[in-house]
């Protein structure tokens, strides 16, 4: 099984970060050797992928003994390139995107949130993959591109998004 | 403040991912029995949501 995606996608992402958020990595342990090409081939067209800190506490968290927690870790660190810092001017971003949301934003979670602020501090040269395809709402991003991975069970979607600005 | 540039590109080698992988979705697995059995056990658990106890 391989993982299908529009041609452009690659093109797109070309000299832009790719922020992957936890139900990816989650995803990329059910069928690595799936993922794997997927995030090879977007590192050699020059994509940079990226998280931040939340989504590595997210899959960090619970590891039962300091064995497990450094092969998560080894796991982050093999598909990551850079870790994108929380800085002062992120925390606006995220009070913005509250107000933004509104009532919507009741059951937003704050790793979400803060994926969101930094696709709002970075704009057009940075776009988050997720299969989270309520928390990110078509009012503030634009959904680019639609990426499915079939599996045991069905499908894996997921939502290519950047910021509307 | 501008978005950070990854040092040298470094890709994957399929046989140390798959290998990691399966042990972490194993991690992955055991974390959610245990979550599983800790609910059942505590049932919905209400008590622990903070925005319930103010």
């Amino acid at each position: 099984m391989e993982i299908t995606y529009p041609q452009e996608l690659i093109v797109y992402l070309k000299n832009k970060h790719l922020l992957i958020d936890t139900n990816i990595f989650r995803d990329a342990t059910v069928k690595p050797s799936v993922f794997y090409k997927f995030f090879n081939e977007l590192k050699g067209s020059d994509v940079t992928l990226a998280t931040i800190d939340f989504v590595k506490y997210e899959l960090l968290k619970g590891a039962a003994n300091s064995n497990k927690y450094h092969e998560r870790e080894i796991l982050i660190n093999s598909i990551i390139e850079v870790t994108i810092p929380i800085v002062p001017e992120t925390y606006k971003f995220a009070y913005n995107l509250i107000t933004l949301y509104g009532i919507d934003g009741a059951s937003v979670n704050i790793t979400d949130i803060f994926l969101g602020a930094i696709l709002m501090q970075y704009k057009k040269n940075i776009c988050l993959i997720t299969r989270d395809t309520s928390d990110f709402m078509p009012k503030i991003f634009d959904l680019l591109f639609i990426i499915n991975v079939p599996h045991g069970k069905g499908i894996f979607t997921y939502g290519v998004y950047q910021y509307r600005k | 403040m501008t978005l950070p540039k990854a040092k040298n590109k470094k890709f994957i080698k399929e046989d140390e991912f798959v290998k990691v992988a399966k042990k972490v979705k194993k991690s992955f697995d055991e974390e959610a029995k245990y979550l599983l059995e800790k609910k059942l056990k505590n049932g919905d658990n209400i008590s622990s949501r903070t925005y319930c106890l103010s």
